[in-house]
């Protein structure tokens, strides 16, 4: 199915109705995907779809419609009910469209190889059962294909396709009655690596599970250092992206609305957009009212550099329209390597994990630090289990003291190890 | 499509399943209409079982020439990986029925126009009575969920099941903290049923309000281990959480805590927990499963029973394994996700002890109120979120708390439990993102127990 053609059906349709601002994408996905369960490669999964986006803006009411695509005489009722939803709907001047852009854009791989997957899985079954029979884990390799088309009627019109893999484990290692913590890994990537044991410091991951086997309770309560695992430092900064964007800026409850140009965190973190990073397989090309998203600062050397600012904020607000998002971004590495990160610390964790409650708005948070270690005198000394951190994000991301040399590649961003000082721990 | 004809192509075990979730979501804040949005997914999938593989193969396009080219794909998909492993073809269990519920209301259904008035005008009270709010947001989502099945064993149904939820969140500008509060009204079927006067609505809007206020003056908790009332809302998210992940036999299999725990006491005495299809005490739970995807009769899991683990929650190849029948707990979320073990609407039995009398034997403790999010381990390590609470002083409400958090061992402590209140209370809201999201009931009663919270 031609998905251009779809595209031009559809704002034909919306022209006929004289509808002011139309805005029509249409994405062709697929998916294949082999899984292992119990030791055997149990399920073979391919996908394949067409979904249509109308988003369109009527005498100043807005209305967001998406279906999935079955026939060319299906449209005709989904434009009628997105008319109708936008009839029912406030006006609301703020509303706007992007107009006059053009982009093609083209990433990735166009197919899968699955005898490569398949072949991946198979040895990766059997080179874990003989080297780490404790490793009970549900593993996935999928592909993933984009197509979209993005137009409006305004002159936007935009092509992009993206193709890649992602590997993802969940797992944990029993031993007779003993087991550790379930443990999760997840990257993208264009290129399947030679063994799936080698992806993203994987077979690392799961000797470290085998040794959490025997976590020990940890009893004490330090004000100490600790250090931040890239998926932690990741899902900290989602609640400062949070604060820079959307609603927060609309309803003035943003915790740094007026803080551009200003320090917020430590001046060792910079944090950068970069929506077509080609170290990174996922892409943030096209933001969703159809402007390209731009490459450029978010926090440079601890000082705000943008908000997330689109249209629709920027006119309610009065602020500056921006093209920045965090959606796929880079973290800068340090001068410090992991090791002697560890060495440098006389008491205190590294944090693998935590599952933590949502921050409140001040992002104040409480969590239980999980696949984590106790460093004592420059050395990891043995896991630890019902370990609490109490902490404020922002306080702890001011409170950093060395950023890694080595980072993570997750596909959608490039993230180092952050070690930061007096954080709040408690044992049992 | 005819899907009873459809599954006569297939040649082997499987299913074949056309679904269609509609979605719709309008946001309000502080009066703007921010979110005005509907999605339609539907498709068409089929899974077929060779040896002890699955293929399987999904289209969004409706129509039978697509419908065999995706049964023949699931077929040669379960084929290739048959071809690689050599395996034999297994028989899997089943307890085939047929059904058709439509659950959607009966009334006229309301204009988008007029549910947007619906929710100005609740922030209108809000607004007016509470003028001091900083902000006030209004989420009002609808799903329903449609889905036709047939199988080669002979089950088919046809269900479709619609749910409601309206949340509300208000906060407040403390000296320049924010504080935040808010309730979710809704439930089981559409807004028409549902939400018929927004008075309805102003009684907990009070209530939620009241405690948001009380957060001005907030303490924090004391770190450590303490007495505490577990409220409903919190009983169920670890009826859900960090028991019914650990007994779920996929996980299980994967070397969750329980896979040795059967027969064992994992629970002081009065603890039952169970995992319901549809109804319980006669009523409708929140997500009624009536048929599960793999078109077995579902039937109640009773995982924990006076405090001993007795049954674990299984899909057909499960059951298979441990030689019991399945208890028809396999679903997808969408038409191109494959069914696998889920819940359904997981909850601790009440028992016969009243909430404020629970709360007078708390000499110094705290009554832990509503989770703000939560996460458990395959070991049943738990982790949440506590969003509103308040300390007991000599078995009385004393100060609010800030939002804290709560951990511990699942199967330790539930041994700790010395009471359950006698009320049932669904958290009907619920979504569990077990590789697929999918719409969960989890409920419980009040229960005392001892809980390790986080705080300064």
């Amino acid at each position: 199915m031609d998905i251009k053609k779809i595209a031009n059906i559809c704002q034909t349709k919306f022209e006929e109705k004289g509808i002011d601002k139309v805005a029509v994408t249409v994405i062709e996905t697929s998916k294949t995907e082999l899984q292992t369960e119990y030791e055997e490669i149990g399920l073979f999964r391919d996908t394949k779809s067409i979904s249509i986006d109308f988003r369109i803006i009527h005498e100043s009411k807005q209305a967001n419609k998406s279906f999935t695509f079955s026939s060319i005489e299906g449209i005709d009722s989904q434009v009628e009910e997105t008319i109708m939803m936008a009839e029912g709907a406030q006006a609301d001047e703020a509303h706007s469209m992007a107009s006059n852009i053009k982009s093609d854009n083209k990433y990735g791989l166009e197919e899968a190889d699955l005898d490569k997957m398949y072949s991946l899985l198979k040895d990766f079954l059997v080179e874990k059962k003989e080297k780490y029979p404790e490793i009970k884990d549900t593993t996935n390799i999928v592909f993933d294909k984009v197509r979209y088309i993005s137009t409006n009627n305004q002159g936007v019109e935009h092509q992009f396709s993206n193709g890649f893999y992602s590997i993802v484990t969940i797992y944990t290692a029993v031993n007779g009655n003993k087991s550790s913590s379930m443990n999760y890994q997840f990257a993208a990537t264009t290129e399947l690596p030679e063994r799936v044991l080698d992806f993203n410091n994987m077979e690392e991951h799961y000797q470290e599970t085998i040794e959490q086997i025997e976590q020990r309770e940890f009893t004490e309560k330090l004000v100490c250092d600790v250090i931040l695992a890239p998926d932690v430092v990741g899902s900290q900064l989602y609640s400062i992206y949070s604060e820079i964007a959307g609603l927060n800026l609309i309803n003035k409850t943003s915790l740094f609305m007026d803080k551009v140009g200003e320090k917020i965190i430590s001046d060792k973190i910079s944090i950068k957009a970069t929506p077509n990073n080609p170290k990174l397989a996922m892409k943030d090309s096209i933001g969703t009212e159809g402007y390209i998203m731009e490459e450029g600062d978010i926090i440079k050397d601890g000082v705000l550099s943008t908000l997330f600012v689109n249209d629709y904020v920027a006119n309610k607000t009065g602020l500056t329209p921006t093209r920045i998002s965090a959606n796929i971004c880079e973290i800068a590495s340090g001068d410090t390597s992991l090791e002697d990160m560890i060495k440098s610390i006389k008491k205190g964790i590294l944090i693998n994990r935590i599952s933590s409650g949502a921050p409140n708005k001040n992002k104040d948070f409480a969590g239980v630090v999980k696949n984590s270690y106790y460093i004592e005198d420059g050395k990891i000394q043995y896991p630890i289990k019902e370990v609490m951190i109490t902490a404020n994000i922002i306080e702890m991301l001011n409170n950093v003291e060395a950023v890694s040399k080595e980072t993570l590649n997750s596909g959608a961003s490039i993230v180092p190890w952050i070690k930061c000082s007096n954080v709040n721990i408690a044992g049992k | 499509m005819d899907i009873k004809r459809l599954i006569k192509h297939l040649d082997c075990y499987g299913e074949i399943r056309e679904q269609k979730n509609i979605v719709s979501a309008l946001g309000l804040s502080n009066g703007a209409l921010v979110s005005n949005s509907k999605s339609l997914n539907q498709g068409f999938s089929a899974r077929a079982y060779k040896g002890k593989e699955w293929g399987f193969s999904s289209t969004s396009i409706m129509n039978e020439e697509e419908a065999k080219r995706a049964i023949e794909k699931a077929q040669s998909n379960a084929s290739y990986l048959q071809r690689m492993s050599g395996n034999s073809d297994l028989l899997l269990p089943s307890r085939i029925t047929t059904l058709e519920k439509d659950l959607r209301t009966t009334k006229n259904l309301k204009s988008i126009k007029e549910k947007i008035e619906f929710i100005e005008d609740i922030n209108n009270r809000i607004k007016t009575k509470y003028p001091e709010l900083a902000s006030v947001m209004l989420y009002l989502s609808e799903d329903e969920a449609h889905k036709e099945v047939a199988t080669v064993d002979g089950s088919y149904f046809k269900t479709i099941i619609p749910r409601t939820h309206l949340r509300v969140m208000m906060m407040l500008n403390n000296d320049g903290q924010m504080l935040s509060e808010g309730d979710v009204f809704g439930g089981l079927g559409n807004f028409e049923d549902l939400f018929t006067s927004p008075d309805e609505l102003e009684a907990r809007i009070e209530e939620a309000y009241s405690h948001l206020v009380n957060k001005k003056s907030a303490i924090f908790a004391k770190a450590g281990e303490h007495e505490v009332i577990l409220g409903p809302d919190l009983a169920g998210i670890l009826a859900h959480e960090a028991i019914g992940h650990t007994t779920e036999a996929d996980l299980v299999r994967n070397g969750s805590i329980t896979a040795n725990l059967m027969n064992e006491r994992i629970a002081s005495d009065m603890v039952n927990l169970i995992d319901v299809p549809h109804t319980y005490n006669g009523k409708l739970c929140p997500r009624p499963v009536f048929v599960d995807d793999e078109g077995v009769e579902p039937v109640t899991a009773n995982i924990i029973e006076n405090g001993i683990l007795k049954s674990y929650m299984h899909n057909k190849e499960s059951a298979q394994i441990y030689g019991v029948q399945p208890t028809g707990n396999a679903r997808a979320s969408q038409y191109s996700d494959e069914p696998i073990i889920r819940m359904r609407n997981t909850m601790i039995v009440p028992g016969t002890s009243k909430l404020d009398d629970m709360i007078k034997t708390v000499k110094d403790g705290y009554y832990l109120m509503l989770p703000s999010n939560g996460q458990a381990d395959s070991t049943s390590e738990f982790m949440f979120g506590v969003s509103r609470g308040y300390e007991i002083k000599n078995g009385k409400l004393g100060n609010a708390i800030k939002e804290t958090t709560i951990s511990g061992v699942a199967v330790e402590l539930l041994k700790t439990v010395t009471d359950i209140s006698d009320d049932l209370k669904w958290l009907g809201s619920g979504m569990c993102g077990k590789k697929q999201s999918i719409p969960v009931g989890m409920g419980g009663p009040a229960i005392k127990c001892s809980v390790n919270i986080g705080g300064k």
